[in-house]
């Protein structure tokens, strides 16, 4: 079987390719706060409707759902915490033919952009 | 005297025409005996060389005559025809009386007796000074285009006006890891990918009867098993007549730069999208504090 990672169409993305045990493989953070717990995160898990952000210092729970707009040709989620809400637009998702592996582009409209790997 | 009939058949009139003959044609003409030494040059050896069959005793006129960087081959292939019998042929540089060498082709056939024993060796001596330079020459052009033909950057080949390859440089072996036998003629298809092969066939079919240079970009299988983009250019090469003698063509990796055409387009596809998201954001936002407000 293939490991190259190929570029899924986003805008037939199935919802489930979104779902998953995320790893943040890396981050830029641009003008959103550095302290903020997504800037801080270290995993995101997006569990049938469960969303739970890990970082090294603290753990929240919440709620995730995929999301599409007809001006945009591609899906965004939208994240639910405790104190806050917010929306992250899909930039790029890769699979593995066989879906074993996938990478996941998030930006967010701080500014804060992320990759993230499965597993 | 002799009756004319009787003169016609006679030794002498036959010696007579032989010399005639051997100084008319346009070659040095030489006899030796069974053990090579030299019963007969003709006049144009002697006009040609200065020496005469007198001076050919002896090593100093072949050590004078023949160029110094071909003296032990001459004197090789000679000795094993001497004692052989085997045909003899080589090619070689003499000293004209004018102090300058000329390229000769030597050949030589012996005579035989009815017991098969060699009596005499008939020779010749054919120059082929400038048929020699032309071939240097030619050799030399063909050495200087393999040699560039092999190290530019691309891949490149050369086609019959049909279409036919029968060429390839050296980086498209290297490349494709393949050989002149199995890539000869339409062999070119083994390194395509499935998917491109038909319309790139059918695109190069119509090439071909247009007889006009041609673009494509098409993927090519690398000795790796990797597919890599390639730029391939081909144009007609035409006589004097406009009459088509050839194809060459070329074959450029385009890979990178359509990579990095892609990555430039995502990059433009995603930063359109950023700003339609940070709108629809402010948007969403310009909504939630109306509510507030109403």
């Amino acid at each position: 079987m293939s490991d190259l990672l190929l570029d899924i169409n986003l805008q037939q993305v199935p919802d489930s390719y979104l779902a998953g045990a995320w790893r943040v493989a890396h981050r830029v953070v641009n003008r959103a706060d550095p302290d903020s717990p997504l800037a801080q995160a270290t995993n995101l898990v997006l569990a049938d409707e469960l969303l739970q952000l890990q970082a090294p210092s603290l753990s929240e729970t919440g709620s995730w759902a995929v999301q599409r707009d007809e001006l945009l040709n591609r899906p965004y989620l939208r994240l639910n915490f405790p104190t806050e809400e917010m929306r992250a637009l899909v930039t790029r998702l890769r699979r593995t033919t066989d879906g074993a592996r996938s990478q996941l582009n998030l930006y967010f409209s701080s500014g804060l952009e992320m990759q993230l790997d499965r597993p | 005297m002799l009756p004319s009939d009787t003169l016609a058949n006679s030794p002498q009139k036959t010696a007579e025409e032989f010399l005639f003959l051997a100084d008319f044609i346009p070659q040095l003409v030489w006899i030796t005996d069974p053990t090579g030494f030299h019963t007969y040059f003709n006049q144009r050896w002697i006009d040609y060389t200065g020496y005469t069959l007198a001076d050919s005793v002896g090593p100093d006129m072949w050590n004078n005559l023949l160029h110094p960087d071909d003296r032990e081959r001459a004197r090789k292939i000679w000795g094993h025809s001497l004692a052989t019998g085997a045909d003899y042929e080589i090619e070689y540089r003499f000293k004209g009386r004018d102090g300058e060498y000329r390229w000769f082709l030597g050949q030589a056939l012996p005579r035989r007796d009815e017991a098969g024993n060699i009596v005499t060796w008939f020779g010749t001596c054919t120059d082929i000074h400038d048929q020699k330079l032309a071939a240097d020459l030619l050799a030399e052009r063909e050495s200087e285009f393999t040699t560039l033909a092999d190290n530019v950057a691309q891949l490149s080949w050369m086609a019959r006006p049909d279409g036919h390859i029968y060429w390839y440089n050296k980086r498209w072996y290297d490349y494709t890891g393949t050989d002149l036998a199995k890539m000869e003629g339409w062999g070119w298809d083994k390194v395509h990918h499935p998917d491109h092969m038909a319309p790139v066939v059918d695109f190069v079919r119509a090439a071909w009867q247009k007889g006009e240079p041609w673009e494509l970009t098409f993927p090519l299988r690398g000795h790796d098993g990797e597919y890599r983009w390639f730029l391939t250019r081909a144009v007609p090469v035409r006589d004097e007549q406009g009459q088509l003698l050839r194809w060459l063509g070329t074959n450029t990796d385009v890979t990178e730069m359509r990579h990095l055409q892609e990555q430039l387009q995502n990059s433009y596809n995603d930063l359109e999208a950023k700003v339609v998201f940070r709108n629809l954001e402010l948007e969403h936002e310009v909504q939630r504090l109306r509510k507030q407000l109403g």
